[in-house]
């Protein structure tokens, strides 16, 4: 019940209907007052100008009991309007204002006093009639005339001024006041009536606009209603009424969304800012990427820098070795040479020592010839002239065989110069293997057999020298690596335009690890001074230079097998 | 007249050569040191005899396994001088062999190129009295050799007076 109150007082249309009600009974209520007094006044006026009317007539009619002062007359003048249930009594005063005649029909006019007083006497001269009222009566005062001039019947209707100012002008000559008292029952009663019949009409009147009012703003306020349930529906504030709730709901609307707006600009300068912040980050790292990248770029440089340089360093360690094995190689036979010429120099001066005795035998006396010469031979066999001899000749073999290995030795090195003279021929590859394989040491081939398996193919333009090389490398390395037991096959076929020489050995085959190594120049597996490295080495850079590819397979312990491919068409490099 | 025949830097050789001749025919030592050089080349072998023949008397081997063969069949035998680089055994190994047949031999090691860590291995061990480089100056291989025919005369000469 008071939620409804409650909500009642905060709904609008119920305020709007409520003021609008209030304002009409407002309204409703002065207008009834006034219209009350409206016709009361009119009412009153109609009263008194009656009440005036009859004292009139009453003036008229006593005239002439005033006049004579009959009593009687007067008495029964009077009686005619005492009739009269309105007219409470009738009082004739003389001109000095004596009471005459009095006469009443209520015992409430008893103890009034009427008197006919100078200021009404004055009143009544002046304007032609005077009014009083008290509480329950009206009085209405009117003179009393005499003339001489016979009053037409009209006369009797028109006030006396107005017959005064009019068209007759006649000596009129006061001879007495009549009072005429009225009571006021009637037109009280009257009044009420009056105030009840208008206020029954506003009544109604305000119930049929109240209806209406309520018909209308019902009707008008019906969106409001609406929006109301939606605002409150979305979290509008219940507290105070509708138009406070929309207030504060709009204001708060208002305030959310300038919160909403003030944050969204917030969030977008942020945004912003951090669109920037990433922007210069980002900008950041692409520099800091672009420095690393730098950076790798060099290290890669480093990097590849510090590979050739390891991989010339391995070449560096790879002649270390190689110089050690040839320098032992021309030291042994540098030593041919060198150690052999001191004691040649001293045959060759044994030898020379004899020769000039022989010489000094010139100019020797005959006789002491024989002499001499058996000295000199004594000499000689001293020195074992003979073995001097044979001594010279071992040296000097010995020191052409030291010539003859460092010249070989020189040479071998200077195959990796690529200045070879060799010309180039058609060979037949079949020849050239067969004669390869002759040259193959005798201590390496026995034990081992070689299979052939010749295919048919044509002769192939090369150096033959070079071609025997390489297959003399490949051959001893092969037989080296059998160890005096095994297989050798040597395997011959063509193709569009290649031909292929494919050796295959059952030898103790290359550790994957040196595989990738064995063409390298001056890499050996095997001790220093056993090889130098070059062979295969070599043989690669020949059959490069023949425009071929040399292959090889391996799995330690399994053998190696190593192919030749040479082209068949003639577009080597020379 | 020796002069005349020889160059100016060989007369120290000339000279050794004479003094050599003192030892073998005028000398205080009749007898010559027995010595032997290995080497698997016959014409190192021909250079040595016959550098060195005048002043000791020079036995060959053209390999280690000939070579001990020669010093087992020979006590006499003094100085041995080996190649280090030969086909069947190096020549450490071989005169680490005969060390253990006679601790008394002197052994120089020959070689063409100085192996370092083999040779430092082998003096440090005592497997070798000294080692010559390849190709070798007759000079130096004779002061060596005569520092070894030292020596030789001195662990000889202690073992005696040790053992008498």
């Amino acid at each position: 019940m008071s939620s409804l109150i409650q909500r009642m007082r905060e709904s609008f249309a119920t305020r709007i209907i409520l003021m609008l009600i209030v304002t009409m009974v407002v309204m409703a209520a002065v207008f009834d007052l006034f219209l009350i007094r409206m016709q009361q006044q009119s009412y009153e006026k109609n009263v008194v100008s009656d009440g005036t009317a009859q004292a009139s007539i009453l003036a008229r009619s006593v005239r002439l009991g005033m006049f004579s002062e009959d009593r009687d007359e007067l008495a029964r003048q009077s009686n005619m309007l005492l009739n009269h249930s309105d007219i409470k009594g009738v009082f004739l005063f003389t001109p000095m204002g004596k009471e005459l005649f009095s006469q009443e029909n209520d015992t409430v006019l008893k103890n009034k006093e009427i008197a006919c007083s100078q200021t009404i006497r004055n009143e009544i001269e002046q304007a032609g009639s005077a009014f009083q009222q008290t509480e329950d009566v009206f009085i209405f005062w009117q003179p009393v005339f005499f003339d001489a001039v016979e009053i037409s019947a009209e006369a009797l209707y028109f006030t006396e001024e107005e017959l005064d100012t009019g068209e007759t002008e006649f000596q009129r000559e006061i001879i007495g006041y009549a009072a005429l008292i009225k009571s006021k029952e009637r037109f009280k009663e009257e009044v009420i009536h009056i105030i009840y019949r208008t206020g029954l009409a506003v009544l109604v009147f305000l119930f049929a606009s109240t209806v209406a009012i309520f018909a209308v703003i019902r009707k008008m306020t019906r969106p409001l209603k609406t929006l109301l349930a939606e605002v409150q529906a979305h979290g509008g504030q219940a507290r105070g009424n509708d138009i406070d709730m929309l207030l504060t709901t709009y204001s708060r609307l208002f305030k959310d969304l300038e919160e909403s707006f003030k944050t969204i600009n917030t969030f977008k300068e942020g945004l912003e800012d951090q669109v920037a912040e990433r922007t210069r980050e980002l900008k950041k790292r692409s520099k800091n990427l672009a420095a690393t990248n730098e950076k790798l770029n060099t290290a890669l440089q480093e990097l590849s820098a510090a590979q050739d340089q390891l991989v010339q360093s391995e070449k560096m360690a790879a002649m270390g070795q190689l110089v050690a094995g040839v320098a032992h190689e021309i030291n042994n036979t540098v030593n041919f040479v060198s150690g052999a010429l001191p004691p040649l120099k001293r045959s060759l001066a044994e030898v020379r020592q004899v020769i000039e005795r022989y010489q000094q035998l010139d100019g020797s006396p005959a006789d002491q010839l024989s002499e001499r010469l058996a000295e000199i031979e004594a000499h000689k066999r001293e020195i074992d002239f003979d073995q001097v001899l044979s001594d010279i000749e071992l040296l000097i073999a010995n020191m052409e065989e030291g010539s003859r290995r460092t010249t070989r030795i020189v040479r071998d090195l200077r195959i990796f110069s690529w200045s070879s003279r060799e010309t180039w021929e058609e060979i037949d590859l079949h020849t050239a293997l067969e004669t390869t394989i002759t040259f193959v040491h005798e201590d390496l081939r026995s034990g081992i057999e070689i299979r052939r398996e010749y295919g048919d193919i044509v002769p192939v333009s090369c150096q033959l020298g070079r071609m025997d090389q390489v297959f003399l490398n490949i051959l001893t390395n092969g037989m080296q690596a059998m160890k005096g037991r095994g297989t050798m096959t040597i395997r011959t076929w063509k193709d569009e335009d290649h031909v292929h020489i494919r050796f295959t050995d059952t030898g103790h085959g290359i550790a994957g690890e040196n595989l990738s190594r064995i063409f390298d120049p001056f890499y050996t597996s095997k001790d220093v001074g056993e090889g130098s490295g070059l062979g295969l080495g070599i043989s690669y850079s020949i059959v490069k230079q023949h425009g071929g590819e040399i292959t090889v397979e391996s799995k330690e312990g399994m053998g190696s097998v190593f192919e030749v491919i040479l082209p068949i068409a003639q577009n080597t490099t020379k | 007249m020796i002069d005349d025949i020889t160059a100016e830097p060989y007369s120290s050789i000339v000279f050794l050569t004479n003094t050599l001749g003192n030892y073998s025919f005028g000398g205080t030592r009749v007898q010559k040191l027995k010595l032997l050089y290995v080497d698997d080349e016959p014409a190192n072998l021909i250079n040595f005899k016959i550098s060195f023949k005048s002043r000791y008397e020079v036995l060959t081997a053209d390999s280690a396994q000939e070579g001990l063969e020669i010093f087992q069949a020979d006590p006499e035998i003094a100085l041995v001088i080996a190649d280090q680089r030969m086909p069947d055994m190096s020549g450490i190994a071989m005169l680490g062999a005969m060390r253990k047949i006679n601790p008394d031999v002197v052994r120089i090691v020959l070689t063409g190129y100085t192996e370092v860590t083999d040779l430092i291995d082998a003096i440090n061990k005592g497997e070798i009295f000294q080692y010559v480089i390849k190709p070798w100056d007759e000079n130096e291989f004779l002061q060596i050799l005569s520092q070894a025919e030292e020596c030789y005369l001195l662990t000889r000469e202690h073992n005696r007076t040790s053992s008498t």
